[in-house]
């Protein structure tokens, strides 16, 4: 399979990545430890799901807090999930906002912390540190749920926690344990195997 | 809107490879070559693109001073389209229709007239109206491989990519879910185990009433059948 067909098949890794932040966001109150620090993540509005299984089948929700709504845990019942969604990254020293394209991975709209340079050169590269800053960090995010995903617990924990989190049922405290344990470790044992640039998001 | 200021709406890019020894100079004269060339009437084609300076659409003469801010290379990408006003083009194709029946005595025009007829209206009109012209930010980090283009239009990145790929040499892969797994310290065998793998379903069945167990995957294959 060449590089072209792998990235087409696999853009449902990006809905994935989504609902897998947004379900974190709610499991563990947002809280996420990446290698540059501590960080609290949350899904905003305008959010956006799509039948994976029917691509014609989607919903679009705003107003506030929309993944807090029961139509968007009933979209997540019906096999929809968040294929754009704005979200909202906060870390110690700054905030950054930006609606996300599952599919491509594409920003749209964001908004980073002001640029404190009078000088047009410096300002410009001081905006483009805050983009590396917040693509570093997306990058990261992305990195630990792909390893969590590679890993057994994925199928064994994650996919269970998630289904029952879709239904609004609690999650069982073994089972809790389980992800805080995988969240842990980042993925560890992944990375382990890999050729492994560490960077996973513990928890916090 | 771009790279300096505005709205931060933008694709990323992975460029494949590294820049050849003494790239600097050289890429000057790669974007030179490759600098927008401005449309014509009489050209067939309706569109054309090609670099200029950044944030100055009609600055062409591109040079070391303009393009670089270490460790970036900028430039714009300028794509230039002519829109001739479609009410004004078919209200004076029924106007010039009507002349060429009363002249030739017929009642109905073939279709190669119509559209030979079509092209000349095209080309007197291009004369009339200025085409559209715009500028969008590229901004190239050297030391990283990473290209940021200001737009997220599926034809105008892929025309960018086939440009920056032409001009540069190098080739572009575009940001994807696997295209940053590429990138995050998996091994082969990772790379391999994730460039197969299938949808996660969380639910059973597309009514969603999922069980405890409800949890199956789907082929790629299958997605959209089911």
């Amino acid at each position: 399979m060449d590089l072209i067909e792998r990235i087409e098949t696999t853009r449902f890794l990006g809905a994935e990545f989504l609902v897998w932040l947004w379900f974190c966001s709610e499991t563990f109150d947002g809280k996420f430890v990446l290698d540059a620090g501590p960080l609290e993540l949350w899904l905003d509005s305008p959010l956006s799901l799509e039948s994976q299984l029917q691509p014609g089948e989607r919903i679009a929700l705003r107003g506030i807090h929309p993944s807090a709504t029961a139509e968007a845990k009933e979209a997540l019942r019906q096999n929809k999930l968040p294929t754009r969604a704005r979200l909202v990254l906060r870390t110690e020293s700054h905030e950054f906002a930006l609606v996300l394209d599952a599919a491509t991975l594409g920003v749209s709209g964001a908004s980073v912390p002001a640029v404190l340079s009078r000088d047009s050169d410096e300002a410009f590269l001081e905006r483009m540190t805050l983009l590396d800053t917040l693509h570093r960090t997306l990058d990261e995010l992305f990195a630990s749920f792909v390893r969590l995903r590679l890993d057994v617990g994925w199928e064994k924990r994650w996919v269970p926690a998630m289904a029952s989190w879709m239904r609004e049922e609690p999650i069982g405290a073994a089972l809790l344990r389980g992800l805080t344990a995988d969240r842990a470790s980042g993925g560890e044992s992944q990375k382990r195997k890999g050729a492994g640039r560490p960077s996973g998001a513990r928890p916090a | 809107m771009g790279a300096r200021r505005g709205t931060l709406s933008f694709s990323r890019f992975f460029v494949q490879g590294t820049p050849p020894k003494g790239f600097r100079n050289k890429y000057v004269e790669a974007a030179r070559l490759r600098a927008f060339v401005p449309l014509r009437p009489e050209d067939e084609a309706d569109q054309a693109s090609g670099w200029c300076v950044i944030e100055k659409v009609f600055d062409l003469e591109l040079d070391h001073e303009k393009m670089y801010r270490e460790p970036y290379l900028l430039l714009g990408f300028r794509v230039d389209r002519w829109r001739v006003p479609t009410s004004l083009l078919n209200a004076r194709m029924a106007e010039e229709e009507e002349k060429l029946l009363a002249r030739t005595g017929r009642e109905k025009l073939s279709r190669k007239e119509k559209s030979e007829l079509k092209q000349r209206l095209v080309a007197r009109l291009r004369t009339k109206v200025l085409p559209v012209s715009k500028s969008i930010d590229v901004c190239w980090d050297l030391e990283a491989g990473v290209v940021r283009f200001w737009s997220h239009a599926r034809r105008v990145k892929d025309d960018f990519a086939a440009l920056f790929e032409k001009t540069f040499r190098l080739e572009l892969v575009e940001d994807s879910p696997y295209a940053v797994a590429l990138r995050a310290g998996l091994s082969d065998a990772q790379l391999e185990v994730l460039g197969a793998s299938e949808l996660t379903l969380f639910s059973r069945g597309s009514g969603g009433e999922g069980s405890g167990d409800g949890i199956r995957r789907l082929a790629a294959g299958e997605r959209g059948g089911a």
